[in-house]
Order: structure tokens, then sequence, then C-alpha cells
């Protein structure tokens, strides 16, 4: 049987009238890597911050390894602290400026020797913050400096130092890489890679960037308006993906390729994302999706599995088999009727557009 | 493209005067753009793309010392009076930012906006303006644009504020249309139709675009020619099927290693890393800047500054990629 580093169940987060998170269940294996995509909105980063319980969800459970700590108050969730860390995506906004990156990365360690349960073999705090450091690629005279000294991607290796270093079960990383450049992004994502592969644990990589994760997760979950739409190996989600938001994301991201980027069409999807305060009731994709049908706007689609590994999706057009609608096959007129097509006759639409690709190329 | 370029840069340079002396964030940049050609400009942060872009039509700060030339079809920019900028900004030079949020006037509707340029530099009267207006939201793709154009900018969505810049920047038909970031601040999905916007509208108009950008996708996606920036230098620019396929330049080929793509990188194919950082510099030195961080750097790297070779594929640099380099 698989253990699980973390099982959520249902999990629902309400700010007021905002459902930002409305039932959301996922397991991560222990030491695996499972990537959360979704776009601005989704409630991604929501479901992280209840998972490190900076946030105490509304309603459904957080289970890390064994223990439920979704209502744990402060001194009961402590001994747990331990277990779960978080890097977040601004590593300026998260490292206070006037500790050094020694007091910054060796905080979580003192903090357990003041609750005395740090256990006898990290006592030395400075050498442990050596070695935490020397981990993520610093040199050890770093831990005098501030964080202000830093590059951003220098400051995102203390950030990971830190959160290392307590050897948690489970790392959340929020969005680790969308503020560093393409160049500095690359070395970040090969850290968490090598170190994920050589402390073994697990990790939830929250991101908007399907393209980063198929090099780092081995299994995926796509969000969209505080639901899970889709989730599955990662195999199955890039190779075979089954909602059309899924599929949608896919094509829409642009392949750094010119000859490969313009004989794509991207499926596109109109600007109007509906508000978390009043979902669209069936599915709620279904206002932005080129294939919805009747059933859509009225049934709420269930979450079903639809191949190997639990490759589970929540759409009313996919069948059993995972066989369905691919929106990517689509003519890209029918796709963006709602978008890029005016009431002008033949001067404008979308075809037009098409034809401008072709010429282009 | 048998004319001569429509924007030519010669020689540009900015240094911005700082508590901390003098900083030099471009140096003797020359580009060229012609007739309806997208030239991308590249790079990542601090390279100096963005203070190009804004030097373009006089943007930057009082603390910015401006030197060499930008001619605008034969006229020349660097040092024209205000009266000429003014006439020029918005007319034939046109802008879209990044954060369309910050650029559009809360107090007002999006036809009104759109609709003051209009009677600013073509003296449409409000009527005709308005009804300008109505036709370019369409023409950028927003659905029921007679409703949306009384609008204000909060009602909008982030895509459809980024259709409203647009619009704006195309009404007076410009020359140039410098387009710094459009696509950064949106998500993918959004992100592909104002993609699909900029490509329609340059076939149908045939403007010029300066595109400035860090990712690599949007290049591929919208560019004809590519000028790479780094540490306030171009090291290379080429045809973007070209530099794609055979970058020269060291940065380039190293960068596009580390650009991570779908369906490139499954399974253990590790990134490739740049290492060290991008220096910020006082004053631009006699050497290449990028030598420190270079795979291939010889000892003339750090002695003398590579010039930026002729030809349609020219690059700065003494020891360039030869080999086509599998990505």
């Amino acid at each position: 049987m698989t253990e699980y580093a973390l099982e959520l169940e249902n999990l629902v987060m309400h700010f007021g009238a905002v459902r930002a998170v409305d039932g959301v269940s996922l397991q991560i294996p222990k030491g695996s890597v499972v990537a959360l995509v979704g776009e601005s909105g989704s409630g991604k980063s929501t479901v992280g911050r209840c998972i490190v319980r900076l946030l105490e969800p509304t309603e459904g459970t957080v289970r890390l390894a064994d223990a439920d700590i979704t209502h744990l108050n402060r001194r009961r969730l402590r001994p747990h602290r331990r277990d779960v860390s978080i890097v977040f995506q601004d590593p300026a906004g998260s490292l206070d400026p006037r500790l050094t990156v020694g007091d910054i990365v060796g905080e979580p360690l003192r903090l357990m020797r003041r609750r005395g349960d740090l256990p006898a073999e990290q006592r030395d705090i400075s050498s442990a913050v050596a070695e935490s450091l020397r981990r993520v690629g610093l040199r050890p005279e770093v831990a005098q400096r501030s964080p202000h000294e830093l590059s951003g991607g220098q400051r995102q290796r203390v950030s990971i130092a830190r959160a290392l270093i307590s050897s948690p079960r489970l790392l959340v990383a929020d969005e680790p890489t969308s503020a560093l450049d393409v160049s500095v992004q690359a070395s970040v994502l090969n850290l968490l890679a090598d170190l994920q592969r050589d402390l073994g644990f697990a990790c939830l990589f929250i991101t908007h960037d399907l393209s980063a994760v198929e090099y780092l997760a081995d299994e995926v979950a796509v969000m969209y308006l505080g639901q899970l739409v889709e989730q599955g190996p990662r195999e199955r989600i890039f190779g075979v993906p089954a909602h059309p938001y899924t599929q949608a994301l896919l094509s829409a991201a642009p392949v750094p390729d010119p000859s490969t980027q313009r004989s794509r069409r991207p499926v596109l999807l109109g600007d109007d994302l509906p508000s978390a305060i009043d979902p669209p009731p069936g599915c709620r994709f279904h206002t932005r999706c080129p294939v919805a049908v009747e059933r859509c706007k009225t049934e709420v689609p269930e979450s079903r599995v639809i191949g190997e590994g639990g490759h589970r999706v929540a759409c009313h057009l996919v069948n059993d088999d995972g066989t369905g609608p691919d929106v990517r096959d689509l003519p890209t007129a029918t796709a963006s009727l709602t978008d890029t097509t005016t009431p002008e006759p033949k001067s404008d639409g979308a075809t037009e557009v098409t034809t401008a690709r072709g010429a282009a190329r | 493209m048998t004319s001569g370029p429509v924007l030519k840069v010669t020689d540009l340079s900015v240094t911005f005067r700082t508590e901390d002396g003098p900083l030099s964030a471009v140096d003797r940049v020359s580009l060229e753009v012609g007739d309806g050609e997208v030239l991308a400009v590249v790079g990542e942060s601090g390279c100096g793309k963005s203070v190009t872009a804004m030097s373009l039509a006089g943007l930057l700060p009082r603390s910015a010392t401006v030197d060499g030339s930008v001619q605008l079809d034969g006229v020349e920019l660097i040092g024209a009076d205000k009266r000429t900028l003014r006439s020029i900004r918005g007319r034939e030079v046109a802008y879209i930012f990044q954060e369309p949020m910050t650029s559009l006037n809360p107090v007002f509707t999006v036809g009104r906006q759109i609709g003051e340029v209009l009677q600013v530099h073509i003296g449409l009267s409000r009527q005709a303006a308005r009804r300008r207006a109505v036709e370019l939201l369409k023409l950028v793709g927003i659905p029921s644009a007679e409703r949306r154009v009384d609008d204000y900018p909060h009602q909008l969505s982030g895509g459809m504020r980024q259709r409203v810049m647009i619009a704006m920047a195309v009404a007076c038909d410009p020359k140039v249309l410098i387009a710094d970031e459009p696509t950064t601040a949106l998500d993918v999905t959004i992100q592909a139709g104002i993609l699909d916007v900029l490509r329609a509208l340059r076939e149908r108009l045939g403007t010029s675009v300066v595109l400035i950008t860090h990712d690599l996708g949007v290049v591929a996606d919208l560019a004809d020619r590519v000028a790479v920036m780094y540490a306030g230098r171009v090291v290379e620019t080429a045809d973007v099927h070209e530099l794609f396929a055979r970058p020269q330049h060291p940065y380039t080929s190293g960068l596009l290693a580390a650009s991570p793509s779908a369906g490139r990188h499954a399974g253990t194919h590790r990134l490739n890393e740049i290492p060290g950082l991008v220096p910020v510099l006082a004053s631009q030195p006699d050497a290449c800047t990028f030598a420190d961080r270079c795979p291939q750097a010889l000892d003339t790297c750090s002695a003398k500054q590579p010039a930026l070779e002729s030809g349609s594929h020219r690059v700065a640099c003494w020891n360039p990629v030869r080999q086509p380099v599998e990505v």
C-alpha cells in the first residue's frame, strides 16, 4: 500500500464570500513530487497555505504522514512544524531584512531548541546552518551577510536552506522560480531536483508554468477556480491530457522554437475569467470551454478515474476509457469565436488570423 | 523591405546618475527596424532592454544621459525639442507597457481614453473619436465593443485591459509600436489571445514593432529578427529562425538551453545553467562583459571588447559557437 506524506480530503477554504478553494482532494506519496498547476486566482497558493497551516481550512482534512493537522491550535501544531516547510515566490519579501542569513537559516532549529525538542545530532546550530548552506550551493561565509546583499537566485537558495534545515518530510514550493530570470531559474530548478533526489522529501510544487514541471514532477494536478479538473502521472498529463482546460494550457504556452511555435495553434479561451465569489454553475470551466454542451451548464462533473496511475478527470465529455474531445484539434475559428471574431463582415475574424499565421511561415 | 529602416538606432548609450555614482545601462546599442518588421529585443533583468525602449521616444527621467542617435524615418529624436517629441509620441511611436492597470487612468472610461488620443493627434470630434474607439476595440477582439467602450478599466479583466492598451497604441496608425513585455503580467491562456491580436494587427496594419521581452517563447512566436542584449550591449542579432537554430554567442546558446519547454525536458534531462550573475556596471569595460560567466572564454575576452561582426547574422564574440548546438 502506498504511504502518503500528505493527504488532502475535500479541502475547502472560503474567505467570506470568496470560494478560493472548493473541495480539493489530493495525495502525495512519500518521496514523490506533485505539481499543482493553475493560473492566477485558481486557489493553488491557498492550498499550499492550508497545508503548512498558515490558514485554517473552512472544511475538509489535511493529513501529514500520520497526523490530522486540520484544526490543531498553535501549541498542538508545533511538533508537526518540522515535518513540513514552505518556500515562497518572492525571496526578498519572505526573508527578514534585519537578520543575517545565518540567523534566518538557523531559526527553525533555534525555535525547536527553545521548546526542547531539538534532536541531539542538530545541537550545534551553526554547523547545521553551514551544512544546509553548503547543500544549496552557498559558501558558509554567506551566513554573516544580510539578505539584501544577495542576488535573487542566492536569496531563493537561502529560503530553500531554511526550509530544509529541519529535514521536513514535505516541502511546499510556491512558485519558487517565477520571480527569477531564465538562467537563474534553471539553476534553482536543478537544485530542487537534486535535493529532492538526495534527501527524499515529498514535494508539492505550485506553479503556473507547465513547462517547468514536466522536468520535475512525478504527478501533475491541474486546478481551475478552486477545484481540480485533472490529475495523474506526468506522462499521462503531458501525453494524453483529457480535460479541455489542461489541453488549452498545454497549447497556450509558447515554445522557444520558431518553426514549432508557428505551426501550433493555441486554443483561445477568451479573457473573462469568472469570479471565485460567484463561480459558474455546473462545470466551472463551461463559460470558457470551446466544447461545452448544455449538460455542462447545469450538472457538476464528478472526478473519476479514466486511466492508469490514478489519472482522474472531472469532465462530462471524457469517456471512461479516457477518450474524448481534444480542443487542440478544433479549427481556430471555433475555439476563438467569442474572442477575436468581430461583427464586422469579412474584415476581421479568426480565420484571417489563421491565414496570417500560415503566410508568416 | 526595400526602403530604408523605419527606425534606426545608432550608438545609443544611456547613463544614469545615482547616489552610488554613474551607472551605465546601455552601451553603444545599434538597431534597425524595417517597414512592417517585428524586431525582438531579448535579455534578462538589468540588461538594458527596457531602458533602450524608453529612450527611443525620450521617456527617461532627467537623471539619465542619452547619447547617440535615434532616427524615425530620417527625423532625429535624440535632443529633439519637447514639441517635436510630443507630436511624435502616441502618433508615430506608440508604447504598450507590461502592466495595463497602471497605464490606464482609472477615472475615465476606456472609450474616452482611446478617444483622447484621436482628438489630440488627429483632431477628430468627440463623437467621431468615440465611433473610432468602438471600431478599434473590435479590431483588438473585444466582444460587444459598443457596450464595453463605456466601461472603466476596473470593470475589465487583465487581458481585456491589455487589449485596450493595444487599441490605444494603434489608434493613430503609428509607424513604430514599442511593446515592452506586453504579455508578462498575463496568464498563459490570456497571453495566447494577446499574441494572436498582435500578430493579426501586424499583418493588417503593417506596423513595425519593437518587442521587448525576456520570454523566448514569445520571441519564437512573433519576431522576424532578434537582438540579444547582455549587460547593456547587443551581443548577437540575426533572423529569428537562424538565431534559434544556430546561436553563435555563448550567452544566447546558454539562454536557449536554460529555457524549460514542454516535451523537451521530460524525465532526467537537466536544464542548462549559466553560472554567475549579470554584472551591474558603473562604466562599460573594454572587455566582453560576459567573459567571467562564459564557458569558452579566452584571454582576449577579458582584455578587449569584441565588436559586432557585419553581416546578416552578427555576433560580438571572440570565440563564438560555430557548431549548431543541440537544444
